[in-house]
């Protein structure tokens, strides 16, 4: 087959092609296609993923900025997560990065590992990093270099729906007090009085083990510089599956496959049993609760995660949920920057986004908002603020190799467990040594 | 592959300059867009390369990692029973369907539209909602179920005995494109040929076997060919309705699917992604070499 | 001409059902399971206009393939139409228009290109046929995901990534060996008498192709255009890779409906999937005319 290659010349074209590859994987200085920034209108690009709500916010945003600063003009880009990610990936590969872009974790590890994004301590004087906590850093820190600014303060939590625990007749549970087994027998007890709705949604994803293992004091992800190892121990992992053993054993869940179904891509909040009444209790991204209590119709609380006031350790951690970033090739760095710090810092800004990326990081920010926060927000930043009032352990930068499949892993030895395949230290045991293969270096 | 000398006549040199001609765009494609990136994916399968740093070469360390992996085993093993049992039944059905639709009945053209319809939907979003509907707990076939006196409230495509073959339906289903194809080769079949069959007393089977089927073997012969190749290489519909995890318990981690998750994934090795996929063309071009070997054996053409 | 044509094949119709005896019965029962499976074919379809047309609340929570308003009355609900044509601002109009044209230059591509490396594949001898034949079927087997990059890399040095270029020249030099090996299996289904006896005539190369056998070859043409249009216009991938917000498709619009990360506004996907798919099944109700149209081959001379 080679042979044929070469026979009609194909093998020059690949050679060629070859060299493009190698080429535009090595040069780290784009080729200027523009003048230099001196005179004349700059044009930046600006990549985030989103939906169309958002879009429509975050074009606001760009037309104040551009008001306020006529030199720059900014192009904007968005796609959802996943279209987002790839095509920004082939982008990172071409060399075509746009200069300012959103990201996160895990993907963003990569990026920084590979110095790929621009250390905003160069261009400190476009962009004001001081006013923020410095603990939002600390997933965008190495080596001193600060690769990204947070849009905001996320996290998870468990929300219950008050009317169908008022239809079952069961109590809603205290928040401040309950534990693991509470879940369990509440649940059990929701399901029993209205078998139509499941206690609590049976979760499909990595979010309650998180705060599972951080509950027994240790991490959830494998911390960046791999001398640590793992963050969890394969018991704590086992004890959390036989946990979902015995919150399935309750019947006060969904069906296995009837979780997945609805935790599916293309699913959505809107599809879910907590805004189809079909479930009491259940885990959503914080920021997601004006969307969810749209679609439900009814109002939702917050309760702190269970076993809190019982466990070693605070499980609970509120983190940003997206960063600002800007490629470290840009040919605009100093005007990259001060677009940052625009939708970072500036009250303007964030009166146009309000919570939509998590609550504002900048504290000033946040107190210039309160009188314009719609309820769901207000409960929402709430939730947040009594998060980031307690202690929480910080997350960090975490490894590459391991990081970056960690959920995608967990999730689906998840599913073996679901299945009845694994049992609860079996499939521990096979997520620390998949994970463990993983880790970079290794 | 010697060449053989022989004296070139004028005919066949006026062919050979008409041949260039005609395949000019297609050398140029050839060259200049699909062989170049072709032989760069090959070079990049003995590299390990993130897309975010120049690729590095590894030799066959990609290939030696492939053997040690269980995804791979698994994924090609729900590939080739998707393409075992799901190519043949398309096929049959959509030969089925275009011969009933082929000609004698009043508001033919409506019919091939409607039963072209889910074939139009193709990849769009909206059709692992719709899946869902149709096969999920509270969905159509359940419902379908409760009507008979059977009660389930198993998630079809969620259930990892059963995912799998919702994908072979939801293929099954999309036979449009095969049935359009099949329609146009049977304008190829003569008229006249089925009326000297029927003078000779043949029934409408005998007709088939005898005088449509042989005259529709090249059109059946590439249907065949590509829907194996499609088979193999399937991912929106496994995307989409899995929303790309391959999920419940990889029962759909079709091969493309993984690839897919292994070259824009969270772990973006293209590298790695390159190896799997040049081991997939060395499967279906075996298979394809079979397929064209066999082919002498049973497709007719005209000349 | 070709009405004629039209004209004998009905009459062969009805004269062939009407031979079997019991014509009426038998073509009700044809009509009767046709529909039946065709309501199997339609029904997602259906759901997805109702959807469309329910207020955004009532989409997932009530079964019913009627719209119904939130008090459970008959209602059609058109919000999810307005605010989808005018999405944040945007106007879902330029993106069907950025998709048509996208589509109207690729089947142009398509049908000059393919048609004619099919006929140097199918119709002429020339050294090196075989193994270009050979690397065509091969370009057909490899994953294209392992391609994007390269591809991406290459029209990014060349500086057109943000125009159409990308997505469109491919179609002018024959990439899509689908179809030129389709049209290949179509020619060879032509009796070569019909060219010999062309090449009799006097005719050359070029005039027994687009005398003799692209007439032949309508329903395959016919199919190549359809399919191209469709697969265009449904080409997700490399429309999000290549254009821009000025540029975008209709498709790629499409997608940024829903976002599993915010919140989604799905009866404004159903309604646009609705106004997307409109064009392309009136352009298959039209186009597929031509499938059965064309001068049948007669075999005989």
């Amino acid at each position: 087959m080679i042979r044929m290659f070469s026979r009609t010349g194909a093998g020059a074209a690949a050679l060629a092609g070859i060299g493009v590859l190698i080429t535009a994987g090595c040069s780290t200085d784009a080729s200027s296609t523009e003048s230099s920034s001196d005179e004349g209108p700059v044009t930046l690009n600006f990549a985030w993923w989103g939906g169309d709500d958002r879009a429509a916010l975050q074009q606001e945003v760009i037309d104040a900025f551009e008001a306020e600063n006529p030199g720059i003009s900014i192009s904007a880009e968005y796609s959802n997560y996943d279209d987002f990610w790839t095509k920004l990936n082939t982008q990172a590969a071409a060399n075509d990065l746009p200069d300012i872009f959103t990201v996160i974790d895990p993907f963003m590890y990569d990026y920084i590992d590979n110095g790929r994004l621009l250390d905003l301590t160069t261009v400190s004087d476009a962009v004001d990093l001081e006013t923020i906590p410095e603990n939002l850093f600390s997933m965008v820190t190495k080596d001193g270099a600060v690769y990204g600014t947070p849009s905001g303060v996320a996290s998870f939590g468990v929300v219950a729906d008050p009317q169908i625990f008022n239809e079952a007749g069961v109590d809603l549970p205290d928040g401040d007090t309950w534990t693991w087994d509470d879940v369990v027998t509440t649940a059990g007890a929701v399901t029993a009085a209205t078998p139509e709705v499941a206690g609590f949604v049976l979760p499909t994803d990595s979010q309650v083990a998180s705060i599972w293992v951080r509950q027994q004091g240790e991490d959830w992800g494998p911390v960046d510089g791999s001398a640590q190892g793992l963050g969890f121990t394969v018991e704590s992992m086992a004890d959390y599956w036989s946990w979902v053993e015995d919150l399935v054993a309750s019947g006060g869940t969904q069906a296995p496959d009837a979780a997945i179904e609805a935790a599916s891509a293309g699913g959505g909040i809107e599809q879910s049993p907590l805004a189809l009444h079909t479930a009491a209790m259940g885990v959503i991204s914080a920021n997601q609760l004006g969307a969810l209590e749209e679609a439900a119709g009814r109002e939702f609380v917050f309760l702190n995660w269970p076993g809190e006031s019982q466990a070693p350790e605070l499980g609970a951690w509120a983190k940003p949920g997206t960063f600002y970033a800007v490629d470290a090739t840009t040919e605009h760095p100093e005007e990259a920057a001060l677009f940052v710090d625009f939708i970072t810092n500036s009250v303007d800004a964030a009166e146009v986004m309000g919570f939509e990326r998590g609550v504002q990081p900048n504290p000033e920010v946040v107190e210039a908002l309160q009188d314009s926060l719609t309820p769901a927000d207000q409960r929402f930043a709430d939730y947040i603020t009594s998060l980031t009032a307690m202690d929480l352990q910080p997350f960090h930068l975490q490894d590459t190799g391991a990081g970056s499949v960690q959920v995608s892993t967990f999730d689906e030895v998840n599913q073996e467990v679901l299945f009845g395949n694994q049992t609860p230290a079996e499939a521990a045991q096979s997520l620390y040594d998949q994970m463990e293969a993983a880790l970079s270096g290794s | 592959m010697a060449r053989t000398r022989q004296p070139v006549s004028p005919r066949q040199k006026r062919q050979e300059r008409a041949a260039i001609a005609f395949m000019l765009p297609w050398f140029i494609g050839a060259v200049g867009i699909t062989l170049g990136p072709m032989v760069a994916s090959l070079y990049l399968s003995f590299t390990e390369y993130n897309l975010l740093t120049a690729p590095q070469w590894v030799g066959f360390d990609n290939y030696v990692a492939m053997a040690n992996d269980p995804n791979v085993a698994k994924s090609l093993a729900v590939t080739f029973s998707y393409v075992l049992i799901g190519t043949p039944i398309n096929l049959v059905i959509a030969l089925a369907v275009a011969m009933a639709l082929n000609r004698g009945l009043r508001g033919l053209n409506f019919y091939r539209s409607v039963y072209y319809l889910p074939s139009l939907l193709g990849g769009s979003v909206a059709v692992g909602v719709l899946w869902r509907r149709i096969f999920g707990s509270d969905g159509l076939v359940n419902q379908f179920l409760g009507l008979l006196g059977i009660e389930s409230d198993t998630s079809w495509v969620a259930n990892p005995d059963s995912a799998l073959w919702t994908l072979i339906l939801l293929h099954a289903w999309t036979f449009g494109s095969a049935m359009v194809i099949f329609l146009a080769g049977l304008r190829q079949v003569p008229e006249e040929l089925h009326e000297a069959a029927s003078l000779d007393g043949a029934g409408a089977t005998r007709k088939f076997w005898h005088v449509t089927l042989p005259l529709l073997t090249p059109i059946l012969f590439f249907n065949l060919v590509l829907g194996i190749i499609n088979s193999f290489t399937t991912f929106t519909q496994a995307y989409i309705v899995s929303g790309g995890t391959g999920a419940p318990a990889k029962s759909t981690l079709f091969y493309a699917l993984y690839l897919y998750q292994q070259a824009f994934g969270t772990r973006h090795a293209m590298g790695y992604a390159s190896a799997l996929a040049w081991l997939l063309f060395l499967i279906v071009g075996l298979l394809t070499a079979v397929n064209f070997w066999a082919s002498r054996k049973w497709v007719h053409y005209a000349s | 001409m070709e009405r004629d044509q039209r004209r004998v094949e009905s009459a062969r119709g009805s004269q062939g059902s009407a031979r079997k005896g019991g014509g009426m019965s038998v073509s009700a029962l044809k009509h009767f399971s046709l529909i039946a499976v065709g309501v199997v074919m339609i029904y997602p379809l259906l759901w997805m206009v109702s959807a469309s047309l329910k207020p955004e609340t009532m989409i997932f929570s009530s079964p019913s393939l009627l719209p119904l308003d939130e008090d459970g009355n008959f209602a059609l609900n058109l919000d999810s139409y307005v605010e989808g044509w005018t999405m944040q601002g945007g106007d879902f109009g330029k993106y069907l228009l950025n998709s048509f044209i996208i589509v109207a230059l690729c089947i142009i591509g398509n049908l000059m290109s393919c048609t004619m490396a099919a006929y140097g594949f199918s119709r002429l001898m020339w050294r090196g046929r075989n193994i270009s034949f050979a690397i065509m079927m091969m370009t057909l087997m490899l994953p294209g995901f392992v391609l994007i990059v390269p591809q991406y890399i290459m029209w990014s040095q060349l500086g057109l990534v943000g125009t159409i270029l990308p997505i469109v020249v491919p179609k002018f030099v024959a990439v899509d060996a689908f179809f030129v090996f389709m049209m290949v299996q179509f020619f060879r289904g032509i009796p070569r008498e019909l060219d010999e006896a062309a090449a009799i005539d006097g005719a050359g190369y070029w005039r027994t192709f687009t005398r003799i056998l692209l007439p032949i070859a309508t329903p395959a043409i016919a199919t190549t255009a359809i399919f191209t249009f469709i697969w265009s216009w449904n080409d997700f991938f490399s429309q999000l890779l290549y254009l821009n917000r000025d540029s975008m498709t209709a498709t790629v619009a499409l997608s940024n409906f829903v976002d599993a990360t915010g919140s989604s506004q799905w009866g404004q996907l159903f309604a646009m999937s609705v106004v997307t798919i409109v064009p392309v099944f009136l352009v298959f109700l039209v186009g597929q005319r031509f499938l059965i149209q064309g001068i049948a081959t007669t075999g005989l001379k």
